[in-house]
């Protein structure tokens, strides 16, 4: 981590109090977004990326939300720390948020072109804020845009409105954009017209992007780095060819394993998300991680330095990536905790080797199938070959 | 009703008026302009009464200005500022209300009904008077009918086979006093506004300040508020009235202050579940997003949205409460010389019913097109409101 990134979250930990008891929905969580540049945050439903999306600008409502521990440093401040008036003149104007749903993002009171020319009136005094939000409007490709900006929201289909929350977020002209899932309400055709708007506008703008979704399709067009989370805890880190390439975490391998058309057969993941009142010890993964061992159970996993295993800057929090432990053993199993042992043999000590490019998801001719050995245990081969590297 | 201050951030009880801004102004809007005026002339007038004028004296004409007409003139105020006027200036509205208008009869029928009531209770009321009485020709019927011969009183009309017929001098006939009822009808539509205006503006002030407080502090004001909304609730109203009636006077004015202060939880209910879903709306959450403060959001995102339920709610009282006042007057409970319809329908059921039926069909149909005519324009205010309506 370099420290003087735009936007630099560390250890940020965010707890919602429910009836059911307290909701840990980001733990620890770091990431860095530079300047210009796309970041994503990856992730299930529930697995806290919006959370920790929201909770940047501090829009998640206390109570019950509550910041628990870390920093979101954001151009020299620490935006957990400062008041609310000093807030609301970050939000909007420094950093942007889209939201998922543009049906429900726009007030049905107003016309589109006042909803723009508000944020811009929000933050400056602008007797020009109505033309504006036209030039906006026709900046991001609205047709018409003079007379689409006297139009009320419930007259505009969902792509256009996503288009008019993208000018209102970015009418006060902001220097980060936290986009949650800006395309998921949308189809294929319009998401893909919307991304590349928002390429568009972020090389434009010299904008940096944090993009928050689920959908691993959208993160491999946009985004630079990734970040993974799975229960509001990061599992892997890294940029984006890299990680979807040659996921380094057994969770990245499970995720993408789980998805159709990549030439393999679909693996869905095995057991079910963990119950965020009542977490898993140890690793949160563990429980479905056909590789889980004591140590998984036992202590959380740190982030370790993948790199050499996998050429570029990579982490994963994952024990065989620490001292001891080979990841090779990592490879030939997607299939969950009923998957087979770890392979001596195929499993390589040569770092090139582990990273063939063309080596997409490990597949059944990894030497995988179904051994039922229900509980992978690194042995001493392993271990040792890990010993010997340099 | 105090002059709301329009910018400060102190004053949040008191602004949130019913506002039903029409954009994201900075300055007041001309809404305001206009009620900022107009309160501000009242004052002077009322000032000038209260001060110069001596007790009983006559302001202008024939007018004693009692309390009860200066609460009309601020809520006529308020209702065309805050009510008419951002609905006929707010394209959408005026589109929607005009497509209303046109596609339902009953709306059409509706709104002209309420627009002649309104006219005649306050412009056509000062020009006509009060009715004036002709002891002599009590129970003249209708025009074009006769009248039973048992009724007594002299005939101004023709008198055919001993039955009186109505004249055009008194088309819909007169009352035991010689009372037009025309003239009668237009002084019951006088109370009928009266009576509608201010306790709406009442019911509106109090209900969307407790409503929108409860439901965009939430937590335990909300819980307080909410409580006691349910306990004021279980207060039947007409009792207390009745009560009031004993130990005062009964008046107009202690109608109107009764239900107007004790019928606005239901609205105040509406409003706050409204706000409280409002609140968790993508858009106000855009709003804040984009760096809005809690203040702005209430005027520009929460209170626009939440105008139309008000108005709904506030419609179904008023239509019950022009009822409730028929049966206080029928149950003379009243200030009879509060010419309401109420009041002269009960008048005509005496000895002569119903050889005198005109004195209560007239105030009663009157009665009867308000009470229908305040619904359907309720529910065709909903449907403009609606944002998921048709443009």
């Amino acid at each position: 981590m370099t420290g003087d990134a735009l936007l630099s979250v560390e250890d940020l930990t965010v707890e919602f109090d429910t009836p059911g008891g307290t909701i840990r929905a980001v733990e620890e969580v770091s990431f860095e977004v530079g300047s210009g540049e796309t970041v994503c945050l990856v992730g299930e439903s529930g697995s806290g990326k919006t959370v920790a999306g929201e909770t940047l600008t501090r829009l998640v409502p206390t109570p019950p939300g509550e910041i628990v521990g870390g920093t979101v440093r954001f151009d020299g401040r620490d935006l957990t720390s400062i008041d609310e008036r000093e807030l609301r003149s970050i939000r909007g104007n420094r950093i942007a948020h889209v939201f998922q749903n543009p049906q429900n993002a726009l007030d049905p009171a107003y016309t589109v072109g006042d909803q723009v020319a508000e944020t811009i009136e929000l933050h400056e005094d602008a007797p020009d804020a109505r033309e504006r939000a036209v030039e906006l409007l026709d900046r991001v490709d609205l047709p018409r845009p003079a007379t689409a900006a006297g139009k009320y929201p419930h007259e505009l289909s969902g792509g256009v409105k996503q288009r008019v929350v993208i000018a209102t977020a970015l009418a006060a002209d902001p220097d980060l954009l936290v986009a949650d899932e800006p395309t998921t309400a949308l189809d294929v055709i319009t998401q893909a017209q919307i991304l590349r708007l928002l390429a568009d506008l972020q090389a434009e703008r010299d904008l940096s992007v944090l993009f928050v979704t689920h959908d691993l399709g959208v993160v491999s067009e946009v985004a630079d780095r990734v970040v993974v989370v799975y229960a509001g805890r990061v599992m892997e880190r890294g940029p984006t060819e890299a990680v979807l390439e040659d996921p380094a975490h057994p969770y990245t391998r499970a995720l993408l394993a789980s998805l159709p058309g990549r030439g393999e057969s679909m693996t869905p993941l095995q057991g079910s998300f963990p119950d965020p009142v009542d977490r898993p010890s140890g690793c949160l993964f563990h429980p479905r991680c056909p590789h889980a061992v004591d140590e998984c159970r036992e202590a959380v996993p740190t982030e370790h330095d993948a790199s050499r295993y996998l050429h570029e800057e990579r982490s994963a929090a994952c024990v065989y990536y620490g001292e001891g432990y080979d990841a090779a053993e990592l490879e030939g199993d997607t299939a969950g905790p009923e998957g087979d042992a770890p392979q001596p043999n195929a499993a390589p000590a040569d770092p090139d080797d582990a990273v063939e490019p063309d080596r997409d998801v490990p597949g059944p001719d990894d030497g995988g199938g179904d051994r039922g050995d229900a509980t992978p245990e690194p042995d001493v081969g392993a271990v040792d070959s890990d010993g010997d590297r340099p | 009703m105090t002059v709301a201050p329009e910018t400060s951030d102190e004053p949040r009880f008191r602004n949130v008026d019913w506002e039903n801004e029409t954009g994201r102004t900075w300055s007041p809007s001309p809404s305001t302009w206009f009620v900022l005026a107009g309160l501000v002339a009242i004052g002077l007038a009322f000032a000038y009464d209260y001060l110069l004028v001596p007790p009983k004296q006559p302001v202008v004409g024939g007018w004693e200005a009692p309390i009860i007409d200066w609460l009309l003139l601020v809520s006529l105020v308020l209702f065309f500022g805050y009510a008419l006027v951002p609905l006929a200036s707010r394209e959408r509205t005026r589109r929607r209300l005009w497509a209303q208008v046109r596609n339902r009869p009953a709306v059409a029928a509706s709104v002209l009904w309420l627009v002649l009531v309104l006219l005649l209770g306050t412009v056509g009321y000062a020009i006509l008077g009060k009715p004036t009485k002709h002891l002599r020709i009590p129970y003249q019927p209708p025009a074009f009918l006769a009248g039973d011969p048992f009724l007594p009183g002299r005939c101004v009309g023709a008198v055919v086979d001993g039955r009186c017929h109505g004249t055009l001098q008194h088309p819909l006939g007169t009352n035991v006093y010689g009372e037009d009822i025309g003239v009668l009808i237009v002084s019951g539509m006088r109370v009928a506004v009266t009576l509608s205006l201010v306790t709406a503006t009442i019911l509106v002030s109090v209900a969307t300040a407790v409503g929108t407080v409860a439901g965009f502090v939430g937590g335990r004001v909300d819980a307080v508020l909410t409580g006691y909304v349910d306990v004021q609730r279980t207060v039947p109203a007409f009792l207390v009235y009745v009560v009031f009636a004993f130990v005062t006077k009964p008046s107009l004015l202690v109608l109107i202050v009764v239900f107007g202060f004790l019928n606005w939880g239901g609205i105040a209910h509406v409003v706050r579940s409204e706000v409280k879903a409002i609140r968790e709306a993508g858009y106000v959450r855009a709003a804040r997003s984009a760096g809005a403060g809690r203040l702005h959001v209430l005027r520009h995102h929460v209170l626009p949205n939440v105008s139309g339920g008000i108005a709904v709610a506030t419609t179904r009282q008023i239509a019950t409460l022009i009822l409730v006042e028929a049966a206080i007057s029928y149950l003379e409970l009243n200030d009879v010389m509060v010419r309401s319809w109420g009041e002269i329908a009960a008048s005509g059921m005496g000895q002569w019913f119903p050889l005198n039926w005109w004195v209560v069909a007239g105030p009663g149909v009157a009665l009867v097109f308000t009470v229908v005519a305040v619904s359907v324009v309720g529910d065709a205010i909903r449907d403009v409101f609606d944002p998921r309506g048709v443009p």
